[in-house]
């Protein structure tokens, strides 16, 4: 994928901000050079989610106001080489910064840094219109829910229609039991709605409510199942063909033993 | 063995379907038996009920409604004969034809087929537009013509047309054709599977039980008989005059 990712949605609460942290950690975990901007101004998240909130002093507003460098507003990360936050501003609205100026930060860190993921607000307006301002590549996060999926449908149109082209799906909070029992829409459902192409699917953990609450990325937890998922999208968004986590337990012996009673009719 | 009663809650009257020929103690002992199970669905909830089949006298109306009452723990607050709703008021679910007629391509000679085909209403807006890919949520397709497209219509989006609309692929959002009255206009569809559709000054919508209804094994067209919209089966709608 592209050096500038924008990661979106449309609907709120489906994990924008959690999968910006995860895969911006994994991927410095990878070797590479990140720098998370948060574009959600007002209500930003992405400080608290990376445990990084005691650290701001300017924002992204101050550095396209000119109240300071770049360089000042930038949070490095202590506990993971790589990884950067350029935090939103709290006490602003989303006003504050239009597309252009968006255009221009976004080619100021490109020299900078191996990757920029951009976190987007919620909605279709114009804190969205910020986001993708300056975003050569997307990455649209849903959950199996049709209200969801719609709104990522929307999104992914408004995407096409700004140039951003060919933007990647991550389906999140999956839960296989209620997959199998029929009450929650299939990946396959999904993807056959939104025809776009398929970057991963994160499950549904509870370790990542208590990883966002302590301000620890899943993705440093070796027990978290969700942490493995992002960590493999990660490693397919720097180039490698990985295959996708088994989560419906299809593939494994007793996944397909089930698979053959159930064909039967038992 | 049919049933005598049938519950029909729809959105402003309980309908309740009775059996002119069955007694009845059978006639209350199955209403009993369905309040029993509806139970725990009905509860709390007012309604007003209206019956059809059969003629009820005031002492079998109040009957009925203490059942309701007592066994459901459902408030009711009339019963009455049922009459259909203001049909402008309501939108109808569509009708389908069901019937498969596989016309024996063998036995259709040259001149059939061409009678057929230029027999066909010609639009008078003959222009046509293309539309190439799938129609996304929030987009909305309008045009004076025909439209083709060439991918779904998604759920959330438009596709209106003073003309016929054509989707080569499955239709999941809102359809118009005929947008200036035209009621010859038709809706032919891979797979029909909307939201509404609307022709003319006609709507409809899918219906509500999903069992009725089953998907043909070949394109679908929405067209208007007798003032209601229809889907027909591709090779019905063909040997339509």
């Amino acid at each position: 994928m592209d050096k500038v990712i924008v990661v979106t949605s449309g609907k709120g609460g489906v994990g924008k901000t959690t999968t910006t942290a995860n895969l911006g950690t994994a991927l410095a975990l990878l070797g590479k050079k990140v720098v998370l901007v948060d574009t959600d101004i007002g209500l930003r998240n992405l400080d608290v989610v990376l445990g990084l909130e005691n650290r701001i002093v300017y924002d992204l507003v101050d550095v396209i106001e000119g109240t300071c460098r770049l360089k000042q507003a930038l949070v490095k990360d202590k506990r993971f080489e790589g990884v950067y936050l350029l935090p939103a501003a709290q006490t602003r609205d989303k006003t504050a910064v239009n597309p252009e100026q968006m255009i221009q930060l976004t080619n100021t860190l490109r020299e900078e840094f191996d990757y920029i993921l951009i976190d987007c607000p919620a909605g279709i307006e114009h804190g969205f219109r910020n986001a993708i301002a300056g975003a050569d590549d997307a990455i649209v996060v849903t959950t199996p829910q049709i209200a969801a999926v719609r709104d990522a449908d929307r999104i992914i149109g408004l995407l096409e229609a700004n140039d951003v082209d060919n933007p990647k799906l991550i389906i999140n909070r999956l839960e296989p039991d209620m997959v199998r029992k029929g009450d929650m829409m299939t990946i396959e459902d999904i993807v056959s709605i939104l025809s776009i192409e398929l970057l991963g699917v994160v499950p549904d953990d509870q370790t990542i409510v208590i990883s966002t609450n302590k301000g620890e990325p899943a993705v440093t937890d070796k027990k978290s199942v969700a942490g493995k998922a992002y960590n493999n999208i990660a490693k397919r968004i720097i180039g490698e063909d990985l295959p996708m986590m088994d989560i419906m337990g299809e593939t494994s012996w007793f996944g397909k033993l089930k698979k053959m009673f159930n064909r039967n009719g038992d | 063995m049919e049933d005598s009663v049938i519950f029909k809650a729809e959105k402003k009257i309980f309908r309740l379907l009775l059996s002119e020929s069955a007694s009845w103690d059978e006639i209350i002992s199955e209403t009993e038996q369905k309040l029993h199970k509806a139970k725990a669905f009905f509860k709390g909830e007012t309604i007003t009920i209206g019956y059809e089949g059969r003629d009820l006298s005031n002492e079998d109306e109040s009957n009925i409604k203490n059942l309701f009452e007592s066994i459901a723990d459902i408030k009711v607050n009339e019963i009455l004969p049922y009459q259909a709703p203001d049909l402008k008021k309501i939108i109808p679910p569509f009708g389908l034809t069901g019937n498969r007629f596989r016309t024996g391509s063998n036995d259709m000679e040259e001149n059939k087929q061409m009678r057929r085909i230029t027999g066909m209403k010609i639009n008078k807006n003959d222009l046509t537009k293309f539309v190439k890919g799938t129609v996304r949520s929030g987009v909305l397709i309008q045009y004076d013509g025909n439209v083709v497209i060439l991918g779904d219509v998604n759920p959330g989006s438009e596709v209106k047309a003073k003309g016929n609309i054509v989707v080569m692929g499955t239709v999941k959002g809102l359809v118009h054709a005929g947008t200036d009255g035209d009621r010859n206009a038709f809706i032919a569809a891979v797979k029909l599977k909307p939201t509404q559709l609307r022709i003319a000054d006609l709507i409809t919508r899918p219906p509500d039980s999903t069992d009725d209804y089953v998907t043909p094994n070949e394109p679908e067209v929405a067209n208007i008989q007798n003032d209601s919209i229809f889907i027909d089966p591709l090779s019905v709608f063909l040997n339509k005059k």
